[in-house]
């Protein structure tokens, strides 16, 4: 295998990240600093709107949604994935 | 990271069954899939119920760049557990997201649709480019970068079939919105691609069967 074959892969990943990188920070200018729902109800015209419930914030995280349900719901995915290692292994 | 981040009432009631039905009937295809094939190999059952939990926890966290993202590890899903059991742990994943209150109800089977693309696509370029690309970090890294871009164009054709109810702006304002919104979502990609790439290379190493990869 050639240098060129072996390293092709990551040199097409580098290129597609530069301009892919270039253009995010080409919308983010345009856009300024929105949250997720503030920019999709400017780009479709939408008036404000109660939203989404904000949740809580960890670490400098917010959680989108309901954060004491998002622990519930992870405490039972992780039950789930228990119970399938179990039975079915990896 | 492709999601339709409006609330119910946004797409007309007729759009919205559409877009559940057409995600009802993919589902359908997959459980079918599922019951006449069955699974080669159970294993995949465990891994599909990590990736669920591990994309749902992600899913939700708001990360403060760009003004506010997240990721959602469709691409992963795609490449460790493929098109069919993969569109099943989107199902789930959506479903437990709008339950929690994260996105609408009304928007999940559209939702769906948006993210069995980016499942489907990263799992075909992942596979289809093994020849071209045996470097499995980069491999990856693009694979969830086309899948990625499919959702996202997914997502914009979905919004510009439905219409938005009650706002007076035009298709080309929309149209040009959105296509701002893909090009914050695919600077979020970057982010995403990484940790993919990072992800499938560690299991390359340590258990390449998961991938359907031979020992080097």
């Amino acid at each position: 295998m050639t240098a060129w074959q072996e390293h092709r892969g990551i040199l097409l990943f580098c290129v597609i990240a530069i301009i892919v990188l270039a253009g995010a920070l080409v919308a983010f200018k345009i856009t300024g600093p929105l949250g997720i729902e503030e920019r999709f109800n400017a780009a479709t015209g939408i008036n404000g709107g109660e939203g989404e419930d904000a949740g809580a914030e960890i670490a400098g995280f917010f959680i989108e949604g309901n954060a004491l349900l998002y622990i519930l719901v992870m405490a039972g995915l992780i039950v789930v994935c228990i119970f399938a290692y179990r039975q079915f292994r990896i | 990271m492709a999601h339709i981040h409006l609330e119910d009432g946004s797409f007309s009631l007729s759009w919205v069954l559409i877009w559940w039905i057409v995600a009802l009937l993919l589902i359908g295809v997959a459980l079918w899939s599922l019951r006449s094939k069955g699974t080669k190999n159970q294993k995949q059952i465990t891994i599909a119920a990590f990736v669920a939990a591990a994309a749902f926890a992600v899913f939700q966290i708001n990360i403060p760049l760009f003004g506010g993202v997240h990721l959602n590890l469709t691409p992963l899903i795609g490449i460790l557990v493929g098109p069919v059991l993969g569109t099943l742990v989107i199902l789930v994943i959506n479903i437990l997201s709008a339950a929690i209150g994260h996105g609408g109800w009304g928007l999940v089977g559209a939702n769906v649709l948006i993210n069995v693309s980016e499942v489907i696509v990263a799992y075909l370029i992942f596979r289809g480019t093994r020849s071209i690309i045996p470097d499995l970090f980069s491999r990856a890294g693009i694979a969830t970068f086309a899948g990625l871009f499919c959702g996202n164009l997914v997502m914009v054709g979905i919004i510009l079939v439905s219409g938005i109810q009650g706002v007076t702006q035009t298709t080309g304002q929309v149209l040009t919105g959105l296509t701002l919104i893909i090009g914050v979502n695919m600077g979020v990609a970057v982010i995403e691609a990484l940790l993919t790439g990072l992800i499938v290379r560690y299991i390359g190493k340590v258990r390449p069967d998961l991938l359907g990869e031979r020992k080097p």
